[in-house]
């Protein structure tokens, strides 16, 4: 009897556990997404890209469907 | 009678739960909610233009110079301390101090993930107390603490990113920690061990994230060592002091902006700022005791070719006034970052258009210069320091 208990206390740890973990990375990937929106001298125009760097001023609209 | 006792016990024990939770809780969070539509300390009315060289006389400029390896094309922080200037590049993760005749002194921070390393830096402040420069990463979620000789110190982690800080004279960070976190609120101040201690400016769980940083909204420190903080797609200034959020400067124009109440559909403002539709404060400000400078994006004249139209303003505390500056190329290259030290406002150019204006009045007395700056001109942009006094029109107005 005490050992199913100590067995519930650890599925249901692994199971808090794991839901923070897809917490954590669902945030992540769509913190990835998350528009920058920038002004292109070059361009004298607005422009967002999709990450926060490496991008420049690509004129990459995220779509809202994407975050 | 003994069920009676068990009972109460059992009360007695959910009271005291609930009274230690109380007790316990952060009752200064969210505190600001209700303070939207209250009346600000300052109406900034922008209407009048003037010429640049009328508002603003240059005193100094200062020409970076950088160590053979060091790259730095997109400025985007710049705090001056004493002598010494310090300037972030957020596209390149590079913060470098420089003195005050321009020459680097030292890059802080290292790329890389391990616990002495940054991810990137997306904004910077300094922490008065310690003496020290606080290193935010967007991506790791973390600050950062190093010496002013560039030493790493410490490193905290937080629950959430941001995209822009500042540092209060105690210590006291100020996060924008963006529109995606799971506090649903757009500012998070924390202690300097990295503890939540307060939360303003709520927005709802369904908004559509973007970071607008490089467009609208910013946070820095006000004249009282406050914090000022503007939400991207507001045209109000608060100031926060950690317990509260006070409205301090409210923008207006007889230009159509974007409505205050919808300052969170924030793809909806991104969408009329770059069709040119509206006039609205940009991502740069800074304030000393007497004045506001702040950078502006008049809407689209109808006989204009570009969308953007960016002025200088400056509005006097003193007598309520706000003078902008009238169209003008070089304003368009001078838009910040900016940086204020007791009465001189600090502003960046690039040396391309700095070379570009070369010959426009603004720099008369600087021809020597200027001309030295061309001759020792190396492959790759650099930017240059601009130091402003405000002009006499305003000082005697």
């Amino acid at each position: 009897m005490k050992s199913i208990f100590i067995i519930l206390i650890l599925l249901i740890s692994i199971l808090i556990l794991g839901s923070n973990t897809d917490s954590s990375e669902a945030m992540a990937v769509s913190r990835f997404q998350m528009p920058v929106a920038r002004y292109c001298p070059e361009a004298k125009m607005y422009a967002t890209d999709c990450t926060a760097e490496g991008m420049g001023c690509d004129l990459v609209k995220c779509k809202v469907s994407n975050t | 009678m003994k069920v009676n006792w068990r009972f109460s016990r059992k009360k007695g024990f959910i009271a005291s739960t609930a009274f230690v939770l109380f007790c316990c809780g952060n009752p200064e969070k969210n505190a600001d909610s209700d303070q939207i539509l209250q009346d600000a300390e300052y109406s900034v009315y922008v209407k009048d233009d003037f010429d640049l060289a009328k508002l603003l006389s240059l005193e100094s400029i200062i020409p970076l110079e950088l160590h053979e390896g060091s790259f730095f094309t997109n400025p985007y922080r710049l705090i001056v301390l004493g002598d010494t200037l310090f300037m972030l590049d957020p596209v390149f993760g590079t913060l470098l101090g420089f003195n005050s005749d321009g020459k680097m002194l030292r890059k802080y921070g290292t790329f890389g993930s391990g616990p002495e390393e940054m991810a990137d830096i997306s904004d910077f402040g300094f922490d008065p107390l310690a003496k020290q420069l606080v290193l935010s990463s967007i991506e790791e979620r973390s600050l950062a603490y190093f010496d002013l000789a560039g030493n790493f110190i410490r490193k905290i982690r937080l629950k959430n990113q941001s995209d822009m800080i500042a540092v209060d004279k105690n210590g006291l960070v100020a996060r924008s920690i963006t529109y995606f976190n799971e506090d649903f609120s757009n500012l998070e101040l924390a202690s300097n061990s990295g503890d939540q201690v307060g939360l303003h400016f709520p927005f709802p769980q369904e908004i559509f994230p973007i970071i607008l940083k490089n467009i609208s909204g910013h946070l820095t420190l006000s004249s009282n060592s406050k914090f000022l903080f503007q939400e991207p797609a507001s045209s109000i200034v608060y100031e926060v002091d950690g317990f509260k959020a006070t409205p301090k400067f409210n923008f207006g124009s007889s230009d159509d902006m974007w409505p205050l109440q919808n300052k969170h559909d924030l793809n909806g403002f991104f969408t009329k700022v770059a069709s040119g539709a509206i006039s609205h404060p940009t991502q740069y400000f800074e304030e000393n005791d007497d004045y506001l400078v702040f950078g502006w994006n008049r809407k689209k004249r109808a006989a204009a070719e570009s969308i953007v139209d960016f002025r200088i303003g400056i509005f006097d505390k003193s007598t309520g006034t706000t003078f902008l500056t009238k169209p003008d190329d070089l304003v368009q290259s001078i838009r910040g970052p900016m940086a204020v030290k007791n009465d001189l406002f600090y502003f960046v150019i690039q040396q391309d258009q700095l070379l570009r204006f070369a010959n426009h009045s603004f720099f008369k007395n600087f021809e020597n210069l200027i001309q030295s700056i061309e001759n020792n001109k190396k492959d790759h942009d650099l930017p240059v320091v601009l130091t402003l006094r405000i002009s006499n029109l305003i000082t005697k107005n």
